[in-house]
């Protein structure tokens, strides 16, 4: 053993406080190698030095969650503004393809605008870098509309388990169903406030049926929890959360 | 919620160590702050230290705060096994390397150099009959440091974790993301690497 210094592994064993008897032997013989330890062993000991207290430490990092919180609802908030940009211009290019339906008497342009605005006060889980909430989402809807007269819209939001939450327009199960809405030949629009389930990924289907004719939200809300086609629906665009 | 900052905040009763910093972070989901605040009073020196080693004691203070805020919005998908430490190293060292890169890229387009305050001595300022000792022991401290802090940060960072910070090879490799049998060899390496170093610097 004292033919050579100690390797690396021999040293580190030593650092860490558990040398061989071999290790040790050659230390209590070798001045190199045990100068070479005892230095190791104060540059360790120097670094484990306290920093300098700071008493203002905690309350700065207290202030600092405060903010933080404060950005991430901020975050979600656009996060929500930022979706709502998506699916308008994700549903304007699936009506410029629906623009097929009969034109009436060449006066009509068929254009409706659907926005959509996800309001949540607190959000709760980060999964994955995108922010979710765990409390229920306030979304409004506004609907333009030019025109299509004799038509009517819905709006609604299916979940996975098949329930649906009347959003255009706004109803409950269990009272009257109310009449679907109307688009007349002026703009018009329809703001409206209605509370969701925490949204995740692909579990809130927002939905939106066009009809040429009369329709009856009390026969689709049926039809919707059955699992079966809307009847009567001119053009049915889905909105995958995202 | 206003938080009595001067009260000491006892943790929770009968718990110590990795069972008493899983209560804490099972309390911060509900929001307690009282709950955080006991963990950066745990937990504080040992950050502000390893960061101080990482990049520097002038620097350290705000990447520190910056780890406790990451800390704070990562508790609602904590899993309380025990794991507390992992993480919050795990969380320190992310913002320590960011930090290193993000000085590099300032330096690359800074006119002057941002000066290497690594080695900088973190020990309060001394006074009374004893300073010159305090002095002599500062300016020595202060040297081996700046030999540590003259090794590239990734081996920096495997010893500090081993042995300043005293983490076992589970912690580390949970730590880093590298094996224990790799960061094992990797830590021999770094030990060789700082005997060198002390080595050609010892006057």
């Amino acid at each position: 053993m004292s033919a050579r210094h100690l390797d690396n592994e021999e040293l580190t064993a030593a650092l860490e406080g558990a040398p061989s008897a071999d290790t040790r032997a050659h230390l209590a013989s070798c001045t190199q190698c045990s100068r070479t330890l005892d230095a190791l062993q104060r540059a360790v000991l120097s670094a484990k030095a306290a920093p300098a207290a700071d008493p203002q430490f905690l309350k700065r990092v207290l202030a600092a969650t405060a903010q933080s919180d404060h950005r991430t609802t901020r975050l979600w908030v656009a996060m929500g503004g930022l979706s709502t940009a998506l699916l308008l211009m994700f549903s304007v290019a699936l009506l410029r393809d629906g623009a097929s339906a009969p034109r009436g008497d060449g006066t009509r342009k068929e254009r409706v605008q659907v926005t959509m605005r996800l309001v949540q006060p607190r959000a709760e889980e980060v999964k994955d870098g995108i922010i979710f909430s765990t409390q229920p989402v306030v979304l409004s809807v506004a609907v333009n509309a030019l025109p299509g007269p004799a038509e009517n819209l819905v709006v609604f939001l299916q979940d996975g388990g098949g329930r649906v939450t009347w959003l255009v327009p706004q109803w409950r199960p269990g009272t009257d169903p109310p009449a679907c809405h109307a688009l007349g030949l002026e703009p018009q629009q329809v703001a409206m406030t209605t509370e969701l389930p925490a949204l995740t990924v692909g579990e809130g289907n927002i939905q939106m049926a066009r009809f040429n004719g009369p329709c009856s939200i009390g026969e689709m809300d049926a039809a919707l929890e059955a699992g079966r086609d809307v009847a009567g629906a001119v053009m049915l665009v889905t909105f995958q959360v995202q | 919620m206003a938080l009595p900052l001067d009260a000491h905040v006892p943790s929770a009763a009968g718990l110590t160590g990795d069972a008493a910093d899983d209560a804490a972070m099972e309390r911060m989901r509900n929001g307690d702050r009282l709950a955080f605040a006991e963990l950066v009073r745990r937990h504080e020196t040992n950050v502000k230290r390893y960061l101080a080693r990482m990049i520097g004691p002038a620097e350290a203070q705000d990447v520190a705060q910056e780890t406790f805020v990451a800390l704070w919005t990562l508790r609602a998908s904590y899993q309380p096994q025990g794991r507390f430490k992992s993480l919050l190293y795990r969380v320190a060292r992310s913002r320590a390397f960011s930090h290193l890169r993000w000085r590099k890229v300032r330096t690359l387009f800074a006119a002057r150099p941002t000066p290497d305050v690594t080695s900088a001595s973190m020990a309060a300022p001394a006074d009374g009959d004893g300073a010159l000792a305090e002095l002599l022991k500062r300016e020595a401290t202060g040297q081996l440091n700046a030999r540590l802090a003259q090794l590239p940060a990734d081996v920096r960072d495997l010893l500090i974790l081993k042995f300043v910070e005293e983490l076992s090879y589970a912690e580390m490799a949970e730590v880093t993301g590298v094996s224990q049998v790799a960061l094992r060899s990797r830590v021999c390496r770094a030990v060789g690497l700082l005997a060198k170093q002390l080595e050609h610097k010892t006057p």
